[in-house]
């Protein structure tokens, strides 16, 4: 199964590119690079220089889902809040989506 | 009772084991406890959704520690009478299979 737009947020988010935009802490806006690991409420993002935890309530993020070879040219970008992802890593396939957190 | 699962959350779930066990091979070079974590994850996967380990990554975790396994770098294999023998060299307890 492929990563689409409707099943990031069951699908594995580690090793995923990634853009923090939207947070409470204006520190961690603009925080980009690699999800290197995942627990219940952090994402640790790896920015090249060193190993940043952001947390997941009060962010939003934009993953960049790897093209489709052959079918897609262009990376695919989505936006996604931060509290649909507030599971554990292995309890997320069966989340249920809500529609109004959708931006 | 028991809940009843999805069949496409069983697939989900392969899936992402899968995809966990090659990020796993890709960072062991340079951050093997990376590598440990992503094979951590991709076990609790398969026992929360009840998926079977797919054969040909079974013997890349370590039975005891639940580690990594890449053979010849931490781990040593010798044949023994009639099975392998695989010694993890992280936590130096081996498994055995027959041959």
């Amino acid at each position: 199964m492929k990563i689409t737009p409707q099943n990031i947020i069951h699908n594995e988010l580690i090793g995923l590119d990634t853009e923090v935009v939207d947070s409470t802490n204006p520190f961690l806006v603009g925080i980009g690079g690699r999800v290197i690991d995942e627990t219940r409420n952090m994402f640790t993002v790896d920015t090249g220089e060193r190993e940043k935890q952001v947390s997941k309530s009060g962010s939003s993020f934009i993953f960049t889902i790897p093209p489709i070879d052959g079918k897609r040219y262009l990376p695919l970008k989505i936006k996604v809040d931060g509290r649909l992802l507030l599971s554990q890593p292995e309890n997320r396939i069966q989340t249920k989506f809500k529609k109004k957190f959708r931006k | 009772m028991r809940k009843k699962q999805k069949s496409w959350a069983k697939d989900m779930a392969k899936q992402r084991i899968i995809r966990l066990f090659e990020l796993a091979a890709t960072e062991f070079d340079t951050h093997p406890e990376r590598s440990n974590r992503y094979v951590n994850l991709a076990r609790r996967l398969s026992m929360r959704y009840r998926v079977r380990m797919p054969g040909e990554l079974k013997p890349m975790i370590c039975k005891h520690c639940h580690s990594y396994i890449v053979q010849g770098k931490t781990a040593r294999t010798r044949l023994q009478g009639s099975h392998i023998t695989t010694t993890c060299l992280n936590c130096g307890k081996q498994m055995r299979r027959p041959y």
